[in-house]
């Protein structure tokens, strides 16, 4: 277990590598110049060639690409990401900010969706093809078709605009959180059923589950004792998962219900191109993700000692 | 095949019909802008009702829908090509070459695909065309990934010793025998896709970073309706009911097809 977790840490050493360049380079996909964008925000007009040139030489915009890269992948590695071109906030501040935003909702909403899909999704796998089952695919089905945003548009028309209960939008009062978290997690509960219902179909349809059976134990204790237990696996990883997809995965709802999250704070700051902000979240945000998926492989060799990573690394059949 | 592939069948058929017959259907020019009837109900003249500009409703979600859905298509193609080409050439060349490839592919994969997405929209400028650019730039990857492992899967087959054994050149065997096997995998993975595409289309455009105003687009619309919520709730009803209209469309006939079609397929897409 230790080899394969340090195997895994040396292989990323080069991939954060290039995902660091990647993450600078970025910017310049842009047609103008960072010079340009760093200065149009600045005077609010068009920069002359002479204070783009005497900006360059400020800033070290004027040496090789690669000796930015590196001085810029210096400062970061010291937690220095410089500072935003819209308000001069600290890049790093912003995120861990916006970080904690995303990740309170996020965790509560898909909180939510477990409890929502997890007793529906097994119920409806031990009664296939019954009348439940068949109502909770299609419910799942067009739920899926929904989007999340606009489940959070409908929750707030009818929560907010006619009966007038809950705040639509904001991030002062406890009860702010209500309608996004609602919108979040019922969007996420659609999927995660099915996954559930799959996973535990599966799982009933082993050898041991018939043995336990063939024993004239009850449907009851096969359920709970055999088949959950194993059905777990899949649906740990998905939720794993779902869980780094807070980085972002959330940016629609959080720009309808104004919430400071990574995505709505990130989404604000590419519209502007904010030039500093793009590369340090960009960057962060993959550290974050990468490094959360080693984790989720770890959680799912622990549970599950019959998977074999031995290949991992991109040379197995992918 | 059952009954919800026709519902499928149907409802797509009629989603097609919308996308390209859709300024035949339209019964007025969605960009005409009439304040004297501005944010009007149902009526016999709008029979969606008017928008805060008074243009009509029902002629703007016909337009609207097409924008979305060409969009998400041209994504999935391109996509899809980008990655057969590059996860074929991996898969077929192996050895430095592969590695090498595969480091790439790891690197685009690394990103949060929605912050990577929005980074690369800002930077490039909001726009339809940059939107399909960075969509495309953020999910080519995943496609290679699948050719590249269906292609090695499918080199190990018996049928492939068996043809190289019968005297078949390199070249024959993998027009003739490699390629059709990675054909349908991914094309069930792209069709998949589709459905996906879209949701990440409009959520961009609805933050602002996809298709513009006044250009009709599904996500765009509800997010110019916002202000009007307590006053013409139509506004973002009919656009988010035509979104999950689309999307519902291809998730059903994808499930069909799921249900169809090998069901090895079935677990490996399962995710």
């Amino acid at each position: 277990m230790i080899r394969y977790i340090f195997r895994r840490l040396l292989y990323l050493i080069p991939v954060l590598i290039l995902t660091s360049f990647l993450a600078y380079m970025l910017v310049y996909l842009s047609p103008s110049s960072p010079a340009q964008i760093i200065l149009q925000s600045r005077y609010s007009g068009d920069p002359t060639q002479e204070q783009i040139n005497d900006f360059n030489q400020e800033y070290g915009f004027d040496q090789p690409i690669l000796i930015q890269y590196a001085s810029w992948l210096k400062n970061a590695v010291r937690g220095d990401l410089g500072k935003s071109l819209s308000d001069g906030s600290e890049v790093l501040d912003d995120f861990i900010y916006s970080f904690k935003a995303s990740a309170e909702l996020y965790f509560s909403s898909q909180l939510l969706a477990l409890i929502i899909a997890l007793p529906i999704g097994v119920y409806s796998a031990f009664k296939a093809n019954s009348i439940f089952d068949r109502i909770s695919r299609a419910y799942s089905l067009v739920g899926m078709s929904i989007p999340d945003f606009w489940l959070g548009m409908l929750l707030v028309y009818v929560f907010s605009i006619v009966l007038n209960l809950l705040p639509s939008f904001g991030y002062t009062s406890p009860q702010n959180i209500i309608l996004p978290m609602l919108a979040l997690g019922l969007s996420s509960s659609f999927s995660l059923i099915r996954l559930v219902r799959t996973s535990v179909l599966e799982v009933l349809h082993l050898n041991y589950i018939r043995t336990a059976r063939s024993k004239g134990l009850s449907e009851g204790q096969i359920m709970m004792k055999h088949a959950l237990r194993n059905a777990l696996i899949p649906i740990v990883t998905v939720v794993g998962i779902h869980l780094t997809h807070f980085i972002g995965g959330a940016v629609a709802v959080e720009t309808m219900f104004a919430w400071p999250g990574l995505g709505n704070f990130f989404a604000k700051a590419a519209g502007n191109q904010d030039i500093p902000v793009i590369q340090g979240f960009v960057l962060l945000s993959a550290v974050f993700f990468i490094f959360a998926n080693l984790i989720i492989d770890i959680i799912c060799k622990q549970l599950d000692p019959r998977i074999d990573y031995q290949n991992e690394g991109g040379k197995n059949n992918g | 095949m059952g009954k919800n592939f026709k519902i499928g069948v149907i409802m797509i058929l009629f989603l097609a019909i919308i996308v390209f017959a859709g300024p035949l259907i339209a019964p007025y020019d969605p960009n005409d802008v009439n304040m004297s009837i501005r944010l009007q109900g149902v009526t016999s003249a709008h029979i969606m009702g008017t928008d805060q500009l008074g243009r009509d409703l029902f002629s703007r979600l016909v337009y609207a829908t097409g924008t979305s859905v060409k969009i998400s298509l041209v994504v999935v193609i391109v996509s899809m090509v980008i990655g057969f080409v590059f996860g074929s050439t991996a898969a077929f060349l192996g050895g430095a070459v592969d590695e090498f490839l595969m480091r790439i592919i790891d690197v685009f994969m690394a990103f949060p695909t929605k912050i990577f997405t929005i980074a690369i929209a800002g930077i490039l400028g909001a726009s339809a065309f940059n939107i399909t650019l960075a969509l495309i730039i953020t999910s080519w990857a995943v496609y290679a990934r699948m050719v590249r492992g269906c292609v090695l899967t499918a080199k190990e087959m018996p049928f492939i010793d068996a043809a190289t054994a019968l005297g078949a050149n390199r070249f024959y065997t993998i027009i003739k025998h490699v390629l059709p096997s990675v054909f349908q995998p991914l094309s069930t993975f792209a069709f998949q896709r589709i459905a996906h595409t879209m949701m990440a289309i409009v959520g961009l455009s609805f933050i602002g970073l996809g298709v513009q105003p006044p250009t009709p687009e599904l996500g765009a619309m509800i997010s110019e309706s916002k202000n009007f919520m307590s006053t013409a709730p139509h506004l973002f009803i009919f656009p988010g009911l035509l979104i999950s209209y689309v999307v519902f469309s291809f998730n059903i006939l994808d499930d069909s097809l799921r249900d169809y079609w090998d069901p090895r397929i079935k677990s490996e897409l399962a995710l």
